[in-house]
Order: structure tokens, then C-alpha cells, then sequence
């Protein structure tokens, strides 16, 4: 492998991944379909936490 | 409520995570294995010879890589300071690298030569003797304490495996050849320097060679400064090469 | 169902006595035929403490499973005070060395090689470790409303855990290290270690499979990204071959530009993963708890979360900016470096929004302080990081105090302070006590970690960036203005400085810890009406019960 083999492959690489994992993110983020469940989970620390709780 | 699908999900995550961390190592690591400029011998480079190498692990040990770097950047001042800078071939048979983050002190890539044994031994027993204004610690116990090379056999067996071309008959003389780096003009002095050309044979600590002398581990630290960076001769070296960077 | 809750606890008694009886024949083994010094000390601790465990817990078979398992996780609270007092002190001993060199008393073991990396990995494996490992456990086993499986394992893992530590701290005093920054130790305790955090993994992993939430809250996320990531750096950084099974020696399998790439991508990724992922599993938890909100944004703390362990694990290059490391390498390096400016800001808007409409807190409780001033350090080192990645800044600051500088703005700011945060909010929640035994020196701790700190970054600005332009100085003829030991004795001042700044950091660890003990121990609180009512434990929690508004 040369140099600049090395250097497009991997800058290539880090290039279309980078993109397509922040297109992941944000569909799987602002889906609406998971709103609801977004906003029950910033709740989860709130909720009681003493040992009655666990089951 | 299915449990079973939660259980696959905190899995999933799982492996997402594992595809998403794996991916900067796999692209960053995997072509310095086989790229011409991270792989490619320079003229000079060789094996440790056994005393080096034992100086070496005495370096490692005492964490010298703490304050001391062992990479000259190709930075103007720094080629200027140091000495030509660092290619990747001359660390290729460093295990553990010791190129360090710091220098609270100087740069030793290419310590080896500078300075004479006389030198060191005093800095390494009191570094104010020589450098009025050095902060660094004392090493005195070093000249008295003989070097342990008992294992020094299995020792070059381990580096060979991974990787280190040293041959058999290498290993079958490291003892003797530890032996034989601090006892000038002996045949078997003759037979280390063809094994290890360039090697430096005498005795470093200041104390008098001769029959039964035996090492100590200052010899082998010294033994080790003395040589670092003086293997590749940059007069004949070709720097239109893959190592110019 | 009942048959199998009698064979259960049998059962899981019966393999942990193996499994201790295994390490103590090992550890005897090492003891008697180990071939150093250290070996043999190591192999006496592992059979001591193994035999210790196996007397143990023969003599408690009974198993009451009931309600969270909060035992370790005590364990590890204390622990992590213990050892941040204990590492906080190395690093200002070794700090002192480096303005009188005298105090490295010319003996190997005391001497400022071997001391430092007692100091980082004390302060970053033993406290910050400890630190992660209670907080993880609380938080997984609540935000799931499950226990932590398995009767012993949770136990192993705090116990294995600081048997890790002393066999390292042991190791590298008496010169048994690898030789690789942070990852010092040999590779008989880095096997041990593998051991303890593959049980961690499995522990965190059955809490969620347990959980009664059908959603794993986000700073489990972040935990587990910790886990995972720290394992597989741990595991291929560490590759070695001992020269002999029973001797501590090894050499790593990597060499060179190699193994320099490959320690620097564990390295700021043990940055990344150990000192960021986990802590900021921290920040998600306990912020909203003490504040009493949920944070500010759920769905920014998932971009943050992806977005962050993606960029940082590509960061490491930064490290060997002008090195034999390829110029592709560097220039990825840096790249990243500075897109990872942008999560991270995001992480920290999103942390001190939480309070938004509870700003309040921050002048009434001195525990939302810590926190809040925590993440404030996060987003000036994270905004530190990316310029000093940049090839021009690094040419001037690489291998200077600026480095050590930019770190300990890191590590005693963000780790220090969020942790010092969540060891407050445990501790009551945890002996079930009704508050802090004083918030008053909750206060003292607050202001005397934060001029430390002050004094620390400061005096090693000064130091780096003065070194740094005194070794590219050039007098008129054009030739280099200046020896090596003038920059070290222009250094002189800043030591003294930060040594000073640390000693007062040291100082607010030991009032933490007498704080921690007296709440404990059980007295009463001096100053309990100026606690808020989160203070307490839930339990004891007077008055009103949250309702999650729906």
C-alpha cells in the first residue's frame, strides 16, 4: 500500500461514514414516532428510587 | 411485557457502540502495518545488542519516558537542537516505544556520543555535579548495583517472537556477549561486534575491565545512551526515500 | 420456581468458593515459584485476599435478595475517596519534586519516574474508577429498577477492582511497569484486570436485561460505551509476551511508529471513554436528580452520546503531531480532534440547561455547584483540546506544562468536580442519612478545589507556553537563543505555583474525606436546614413525593 492510497482510502472512509452516521443519528433522534418514548426517559432518574421500588 | 426483545436491544446498543468505536482504530492503525513509510528498513538499523537492551529495560523501569522524550519532531529548531529528525525505522525494534509526551528533560533520541561515559556516570550518580540546575533525580544506586541478566537469554527469545530479527545463535551468545561489551579487545568482543556492528565495547561506569569484571547496571544504561540515535549514518542517507516526511 | 430458588444461592456460593480457591492456589503458586521480587509479593496479595474472600463467604451463605444491592457500591464510595486523597497527594509530592529535586531522597523507589505513574493511575484508575464503578452500579440498578444479578459477582468486581490497584501501585514503586503511559502495568495484572472488567460487563449488562423500564435511560449508555470501549483499548493496547509465565517482565508485541499510534489511540481514548463517556454518565444522572428536572434535552443527549464516542475514538493521532506517524494520521487526527469541539459543547449546554429554572441552586446548594462548575471545566477543556490539536498550536505546546496544564483543567475540574459532586449525593442516599454531615465544608471543598485548580492551569500556561517559545528562540545571529536547562530554570516559579494550587486541591480532598466519614458515621448533621431536601436519602425524604408528571 503507498501513501497516497492510504491517504484517500482512509480519508474517504472517514469521510462517508461520519456522514451517514449523523444522518443515523438524527433520523433515529427526530423521528416522531419516538418522542413520546424520549420524554418518558428524561424522567427515569426522577422517579422514586428508594428500595421499594425495585421488583 | 417481551422481554426478550429488551434483552436484544441493551445487545444492540451493545454492538453499535463496538461497530462505532472500532472504526477509527481499524482505519488509523491497520496501514501503519503495511504502508512503505512505517515499515520500511533504513541501512544501519539493527537489533539491540544484549546489554542495550538491558539498559533499555532498566530505562523503562526506572520511568525515564516520564521526563525524556525519544522523537525529534521536523521542527526547525528542534533538527537543530537534537539532530536530524526521528525516522520511523529507528524505533521499529522498541518494545515498549519510548517516544514519551514530555520533556521536562531533553530530547535523547540521539543522546548517544554527545557526552562522554565519564559524563554520565557523574550525572547519573549526582546531576548537579554536571548540570548545576537540574531537576533530576539522582540514579547513585545504578553504579553499585550488578546487572541481573540471568533471564537475558529468554529475554531475546521473547523479542525474536515478536517479531525482533534476532537469530538463534544471537540468543545462544547473549550472555556471553553481555559479558563481552565491557571487555575491550578480547576476541569475544570481536565476535559481538560482528554480531552487532557499531556496538560500543568498554567498560562504561568508569570502573577498570578485566578478567571477571561484571557488568553493572549502570554499564548497561550507559551502554544504551551511548548508542541511541547513532545507528543510521544520515551522511549516506537517502532522504528522498518514503521517510521524508 | 421455589425449587430453583434454593438451588440458585447453592449454587452461586458453591462457584465463587471455586472460583476463590482457584485464585489462592494461583496466587500460591506465584508466591513460591514466581521468579522476582514482584512476583512474589503479588502472588502472596492475590492468595491473602482470595483466602480472605473464601473464609468470607463460607461464613455468609445466606442470600437475601431484596431491593437494590447498594453494598458495593458503599465500598466503592469509600474507596474513591480513600484513593483520590491518596493520589491527589502523589501528584503534589511529585509536583514538589519537580521544584526541589532533593525530595526524590536518591532511592529507586521514591524517586520521580516511578512515583508519576503511581500518581496517574491512582488518581485516574483508583478514584476516578471507584467513582464510575459506584455511580454505575446506583445509576443502572435505579434507572432500571432492577437489582444487580448474581449474589458474589458485583462484589468481585469492587473487591477485584482494588486488588487491581494495589498490585499496580505495588508494581510500579518497586519498577515493574510496561512503560506505556497509562497503561503501566504488567501482564499478570492486566490479565487480572480483564477478568474483573469482563464481570463488570456482565453485571451492568444483566442489570439491563433485569429492567423493568422498557427504555435504558441515556447515561447507561454512556456507561456501557465506557465499558466496552475501555475493554477493547485495554485488550489490544496491552498485547505483550511475558519473558516467563512466572516472572513480571514483558514486552509489549508492538513497536514504534505501531505501538505509538496504537498507545495514543488507548491513551486519549482512556480520556475519551474513562475520564469523559463514563463521567458524563455522571452528569445525566445526577444533575437531574439534584436539580430535580429532567435534562434540558433527551434527544441532544442522544446526538451528543452517538456523535462523541464516534469522533473521540478517531482523536488519538494528535498526540505524535510532527512524529514518524504518517502525515494521513496527523492530519485525521486533528480533524477530529476539532469536530469533537462541537459534542462536546453540545454535552455541556445540554448539562447546565438542565437547570434552567433552578438557577437558584447553584447559589443554595454547594453540591449543584461542584456539579454546574464541573461542567463549566468540561466545556474550557473540551474548547482547550481541539486548539491544542491544531499542528501549529501542538508544535508550540507538545511536550510542555501546557500539556499537564490542559490535562489537570480536565481531570481536577470536570472529573474531580463531578465526582466530588456524586460522592456528596451518594453518601446520605446510601448510609440512609438524613444529610451531609456538613454542607458548610461541602463550601470549603468548593473553594478550595477551585483556587487550586486556578493556581494549577494558570502557573502551567505560564510554564508551557514560556518553555515552549524559549526553545524555538533564535538571538540575532540565527542561532538557537537558549540551552535546554535555562528553559527548565525559568520553570522554577510555575512549579512552586502549581505545587501550591495542588496542595490546596489536596487539602479540599481531606476535608471531603472527613466529611464523608463523620456523614458515615452517622452523626448528626451541624447544618442540616441548610441542606435542600434531595439531600436525604430517598427513603427519608419528608413531605413530598415526586410525581412524574406525565
Amino acid at each position: 500500500m503507498t501513501y497516497q492510497d492510504a491517504q484517500v482510502w482512509s480519508q474517504l472512509a472517514a469521510l462517508v461514514i461520519f456522514v451517514s452516521l449523523i444522518i443515523g443519528i438524527g433520523f433515529y433522534t427526530f423521528r416522531p414516532a419516538n418522542k413520546a418514548k424520549f420524554e418518558r426517559a428524561a424522567r427515569l432518574p426522577l422517579e422514586s428510587d428508594n428500595d421499594k421500588a425495585v421488583k | 411485557m417481551n422481554h426478550g426483545i429488551f434483552e436484544k436491544n441493551s445487545l444492540i446498543l451493545l454492538i453499535g457502540i463496538l461497530i462505532v468505536v472500532s472504526i477509527g482504530g481499524i482505519v488509523q492503525i491497520a496501514p501503519l502495518f503495511m504502508l512503505s513509510s512505517t515499515i520500511e528498513k533504513v541501512e544501519g538499523m539493527r537489533p539491540y545488542s544484549p546489554l542495550e537492551q538491558a539498559g533499555r529495560d532498566i530505562y523503562v523501569r526506572e520511568g525515564c519516558y516520564n521526563c525524556h522524550s525519544q522523537m525529534i519532531r521536523s521542527l526547525r529548531d528542534e533538527v537543530e537542537r537534537y539532530g536530524h529528525y526521528s525516522l520511523a525505522a529507528e524505533s521499529m525494534y522498541d518494545h515498549p516505544f519510548q517516544w514519551s509526551s514530555k520533556r521536562t528533560g531533553p530530547d535523547l533520541a540521539r543522546i548517544g556520543g554527545k557526552y562522554s561515559d565519564a559524563w554520565h556516570t557523574d550525572h547519573m550518580r549526582a546531576p548537579k555535579s554536571v548540570v548545576p540546575a537540574s531537576i533530576m533525580p539522582a540514579y547513585s544506586w545504578l553504579e553499585t548495583t550488578p546487572l541481573d541478566y540471568t533471564n537475558i537469554q529468554d529475554k531475546l527469545k521473547t523479542l525474536q517472537f515478536i517479531g525482533v530479527p534476532y537469530t538463534d545463535e544471537m540468543i545462544a551468545k547473549a550472555a556471553a556477549d553481555i559479558e563481552a561489551q565491557i571487555a575491550p579487545d578480547t576476541p569475544a568482543a570481536k565476535e559481538l561486534l560482528a554480531r552487532y556492528p557499531k556496538a560500543q565495547v568498554r567498560k562504561f561506569d568508569g570502573q577498570s575491565p578485566g578478567e571477571g569484571v561484571k557488568p553493572t547496571e549502570l554499564d548497561a544504561l550507559i551502554a544504551y545512551l551511548q548508542m541511541l540515535g547513532t545507528l543510521v549514518d544520515f551522511t549516506k542517507f537517502d532522504a528522498s526515500g518514503p521517510n521524508l516526511r | 420456581m421455589s425449587a430453583s430458588a434454593a438451588v440458585k444461592p447453592a449454587l452461586s456460593n458453591a462457584l465463587a468458593m471455586g472460583s476463590a480457591a482457584l485464585f489462592a492456589a494461583i496466587g500460591i503458586i506465584l508466591a513460591v515459584y514466581g521468579l522476582d521480587l514482584v512476583m512474589n509479593l503479588h502472588g502472596a496479595l492475590l492468595a491473602a485476599a482470595s483466602v480472605v474472600a473464601l473464609i468470607y463467604i463460607f461464613t455468609h451463605q445466606s442470600d437475601d435478595r431484596s431491593g437494590y444491592l447498594d453494598g458495593p457500591i458503599r465500598v466503592a464510595t469509600l474507596a474513591a475517596v480513600f484513593w483520590g486523597v491518596i493520589g491527589f497527594a502523589a501528584g503534589d509530592f511529585i509536583a514538589w519534586q519537580l521544584a526541589f529535586p532533593a525530595l526524590n531522597f536518591d532511592l529507586p523507589w521514591t524517586s520521580f519516574g516511578r512515583l508519576r505513574p503511581l500518581h496517574t493511575s491512582a488518581v485516574i484508575f483508583a478514584f476516578g474508577g471507584n467513582v464510575l464503578l459506584a455511580t454505575s452500579f446506583y445509576v443502572v440498578q435505579r434507572t432500571s429498577r432492577a437489582r444487580m444479578p448474581g449474589r458474589w459477582a458485583p462484589w468481585f468486581v469492587i473487591w477485584g477492582y482494588q486488588l487491581f490497584i494495589v498490585l499496580a501501585a505495588t508494581g510500579y514503586v518497586l519498577g515493574a511497569t510496561q512503560g506505556k503511559e497509562y497503561a503501566e502495568p504488567e501482564w499478570h495484572v492486566d490479565l487480572f484486570l480483564t477478568i474483573v472488567w469482563v464481570t463488570y460487563l456482565l453485571v451492568f449488562l444483566g442489570t439491563l436485561w433485569k429492567r423493568e423500564e422498557p427504555h435504558i435511560y441515556v447515561a447507561n449508555w454512556f456507561y456501557l460505551a465506557f465499558i466496552v470501549t475501555v475493554a477493547m483499548l485495554h485488550l489490544i493496547n496491552g498485547l505483550s509476551v511475558p519473558v516467563s509465565v512466572l516472572g513480571t517482565h514483558s514486552y509489549p508485541v508492538m513497536a514504534g511508529v505501531q505501538a505509538a499510534m496504537t498507545q495514543w489511540w488507548y491513551g486519549h481514548n482512556a480520556v475519551g471513554f474513562f475520564l469523559t463517556a463514563g463521567f458524563l454518565g455522571i452528569m445525566y444522572y445526577f444533575v437531574p436528580k439534584r436539580v430535580e428536572r429532567p435534562v434540558y434535552s433527551y434527544r441532544l443527549s442522544i446526538v451528543h452520546f452517538w456523535s462523541l464516542i464516534f469522533l473521540y475514538i478517531w482523536a488519538g493521532p494528535h498526540h505524535l503531531h510532527y512524529t514518524a506517524l504518517p502525515d494521513w494520521a496527523q492530519t485525521l487526527g486533528m480533524t477530529f480532534s476539532i469536530m469533537l469541539w462541537m459534542p462536546s459543547w453540545g454535552g455541556m449546554i445540554n448539562g447546565l440547561m438542565t437547570l434552567s429554572g433552578a438557577w437558584d441552586r447553584l447559589r443554595t446548594d454547594p453540591v449543584v455547584r461542584l456539579l454546574v462548575v464541573s461542567i463549566a471545566f468540561y466545556g474550557m477543556s473540551t474548547f482547550e483540546g481541539p486548539l491544542m490539536s491544531i499542528k501549529a498550536v501542538n508544535s508550540l505546546s507538545h511536550y510542555t506544562d501546557w500539556t499537564i496544564g490542559h490535562v489537570h483543567s480536565g481531570a481536577l475540574g470536570w472529573v474531580g468536580m463531578v465526582s466530588f459532586g456524586a460522592i456528596y449525593c451518594l453518601v446520605p442516599w446510601l448510609w440512609k442519612r438524613e444529610g451531609l454531615y456538613s454542607i458548610k465544608l461541602v463550601e470549603w471543598h468548593f473553594w478550595l478545589s477551585t483556587i487550586g485548580i486556578v493556581l494549577y492551569i494558570t502557573s502551567m500556561w505560564v510554564a508551557g507556553i514560556t518553555q515552549g517559545l524559549m526553545w524555538r528562540a533564535y538571538d540575532n545571529l540565527g542561532f538557537l537563543k537558549y540551552s535546554f536547562i535555562e528553559t527548565v530554570e525559568a520553570l522554577h516559579w510555575p512549579y512552586i505555583i502549581r505545587a501550591v494550587g495542588g496542595l490546596l486541591f489536596v487539602i479540599g480532598g481531606f476535608v471531603m474525606a472527613y466529611n464523608v466519614w463523620r456523614t458515615v458515621r452517622g452523626d448528626q448533621p451541624v447544618d442540616l436546614k441548610d441542606q435542600p431536601r434531595v439531600a436525604a436519602a430517598p427513603e427519608l425524604r419528608s413531605g413530598v413525593v415526586a410525581v412524574p408528571a406525565e
